[in-house]
């Protein structure tokens, strides 16, 4: 297990700040520029940091020179060494004769090019033969710095798959990069979300995605629809006052108080097109807008449409054979309904990112 | 307007005017001087005194071209002005500003003259006087090539639980072979045919280029420009060869 202990770095305008304790498979997910190799170069010891302090499995690692610390790195461009074969890459990492080059080799399927330059591998290739060498040494954690943008697209999929049944069954710890909110949702047990040099949010990967704990978290993993609002409720459900008026939740947790200005948002898989003459679900009562679709794209075998209602503009995705019998492209003017056990009330953030 | 794109060759023409002159010369008479022993001497002393100058140049040299690639700030421009120095000041500048101190009468040579050693005038000054001016060549070739290099192969080495000297040796090293032996090659050639701080520093003996300056002044054309035509050959060959390996190791 990893533990940070108020690890601070100054670079530039970006204040890395991050505290918390890492193991099973962990994403980092944020944006461009939030300070998450940076993150892992300090963990690695490939950079200093101004304070804190850094433990491995109960040992302190803070001060101890990359060399001492058994971590395993795959950088972004894999960094092999190119004056190497394959096997020499992974020989100048590990002992000869342990059997764990020929272990790891014949796992990751790379047995076949051992004696292949490095420049002559795809980047699918080279992201095994790094991954490879990371591991030959059997280090007590793993970092991972977006180890699939070079590979390409079709792979991707079918790569971060089998990446995480190996790490799963050599149950190592491991810190993966990224700015994909599909590939962290695909490796990690939890994510955390990175943004400005601090974690917002760690959780079970799945919670972050239902339950984002601020606008930014939400923002970032695809939930367009954020909205404010003032408590006015705090019963079996919570009731808030909203642009289009009044939004019931049953869904969040306790702890805010009536008069309190919130956030929340709801997924746009949970928006629900309301059908005329249809007994209206329980689940949606007090939840209904109306409003006029303003956009339809198909994305897919899914249609994202945008409503907007009295004042405030709501995206809903609609799989295509339920919006070709609702003849919703011929429609104007629609009802539609936020489900209650997906209304999410967050507390409200101060600065917007 | 077709002459004007070869009139700029005019100079390349210039330019190999005295390789063309070294073979004018080229005469029987060159293996009745290469007899004398005079010459050879002076040719025996060239090579192993540049011998000794490279061998420290790549024992200091190559690190601290290391350590100057690997850091930044003011005092990195600071040193790499000195380093670059030697290559803009007129070698007999250095030669006499050394001089002034290394001489029995300056305050390093005066130190040495007490225990009755003296600096000038010896086989160490003409490696004193080597290193100073050709030194650098080592030193500026194999900082770029330590800088060309990704310094992530070498936090990939360290994180392999390798030491910074391990991966010194074992990456830093190989990656940046072609300008360190570029580099060293440089040094060696230049130290053959060093002459104006040589001249102040270590008349004799006599190197190769002190000994063809004398041999001038005594004998005219005629007799130095055999010994021309072997420094010339020398540096032809050298040239050869740099770019030789330069070229194959980049293909590896």
């Amino acid at each position: 297990m990893l533990r940070l202990d108020k690890v601070c770095k100054k670079i530039g305008r970006l204040k890395i700040e991050v505290s918390g304790e890492f193991e099973n498979i962990t994403a980092i997910l944020g944006p461009n520029g939030s300070g998450k190799t940076t993150l892992l170069n300090i963990i690695s010891g490939l950079v200093k940091q101004d304070s804190g302090r850094i433990f491995l499995n109960d040992r302190e690692i803070t001060n101890l020179p990359p060399e001492k610390r058994n971590i395993g790195y795959v950088f972004q461009d894999y960094a092999l060494f190119p004056h190497m074969n394959v096997k020499e890459n992974l020989l100048y990492a590990g002992r000869d004769g342990t059997g764990k080059i020929e272990e790891i080799s014949e796992i990751l399927e790379i047995r076949d090019f051992l004696d292949k330059p490095v420049n002559m591998l795809s980047g699918g290739e080279k992201q095994k033969v790094a991954l490879a060498r990371a591991l030959v040494n059997d280090p007590e954690l793993l970092l991972l710095d977006e180890p699939m943008s070079n590979v390409d697209e079709l792979m991707k999929k079918r790569l971060i798959v089998e990446m995480r049944s190996l790490l799963k069954k050599l149950s190592i710890p491991t810190l993966y990069v990224t700015h994909n909110k599909r590939e962290a949702l695909l490796i990690a047990d939890e994510i955390a979300v990175m943004f400005n040099g601090r974690i917002l949010q760690i959780d079970k990967a799945d919670k972050v995605y239902e339950k984002p704990i601020n606008r930014s978290v939400a923002k970032f993993m695809g939930v367009e629809n954020v909205f404010e609002g003032i408590i006015k409720e705090v019963r079996r459900q919570i009731k808030i006052e909203w642009s289009e008026g009044f939004v019931y939740s049953t869904c969040s947790e306790r702890g805010f108080e009536i008069g309190e200005r919130v956030e929340f948002c709801i997924r746009p898989e949970y928006v629900m097109v309301i059908r005329e003459n249809k007994p209206i679900n329980e689940n949606l009562v007090g939840n209904i807008y109306h409003g006029k679709i303003v956009n339809s794209v198909n994305i897919g075998g899914v249609y994202e449409i945008i409503v907007k209602l009295k004042e405030e503009y709501v995206t809903a995705l609609i799989p295509d054979h339920i919006y070709h019998r609702l003849d919703l492209d011929k429609k104007e003017r629609i009802s539609i309904g936020f489900r209650k056990n997906k209304v999410h009330v967050m507390k409200s953030q101060d600065f917007h990112l | 307007m077709r002459f004007s794109k070869y009139l700029p060759f005019l100079l390349f023409l210039y330019l190999l005017l005295p390789s063309l002159s070294a073979l004018l010369n080229f005469s029987p008479k060159i293996f009745v001087e290469l007899n004398k022993k005079e010459l050879f001497n002076a040719l025996l002393i060239s090579l192993s005194s540049a011998t000794v100058t490279t061998s420290i140049s790549g024992i200091f040299g190559i690190p601290l071209a290391y350590i100057i690639a690997r850091s930044s700030g003011k005092l990195k421009s600071f040193i790499e002005a000195v380093i670059i120095s030697p290559l803009v000041l007129p070698p007999i500048v250095t030669g006499l500003l050394l001089l002034s101190i290394l001489s029995p009468k300056g305050f390093i040579g005066a130190l040495f003259y007490n225990f009755d050693l003296r600096i000038t005038r010896t086989f160490f000054a003409i490696v004193l006087a080597q290193l100073a001016v050709a030194s650098p060549f080592t030193i500026i070739s194999a900082k770029s090539a330590f800088e060309e290099i990704d310094v992530k192969l070498e936090f990939a080495s360290r994180l392999l639980g390798k030491s910074s000297l391990e991966t010194f040796l074992k990456i830093s090293l190989p990656l940046a072979k072609k300008g360190v032996i570029a580099g060293l090659m440089m040094t060696f050639i230049r130290s053959v045919g060093e002459f104006g701080a040589t001249f102040m520093l270590a008349y004799f003996p006599k190197t190769l280029p002190i000994y063809l300056y004398t041999s001038y002044l005594s004998g005219g054309i005629e007799r130095s420009a055999p010994i021309a035509f072997i420094l010339w050959l020398f540096s032809v060959t050298f040239i050869i060869i740099i770019r030789y390996i330069g070229g194959r190791i980049a293909e590896t």
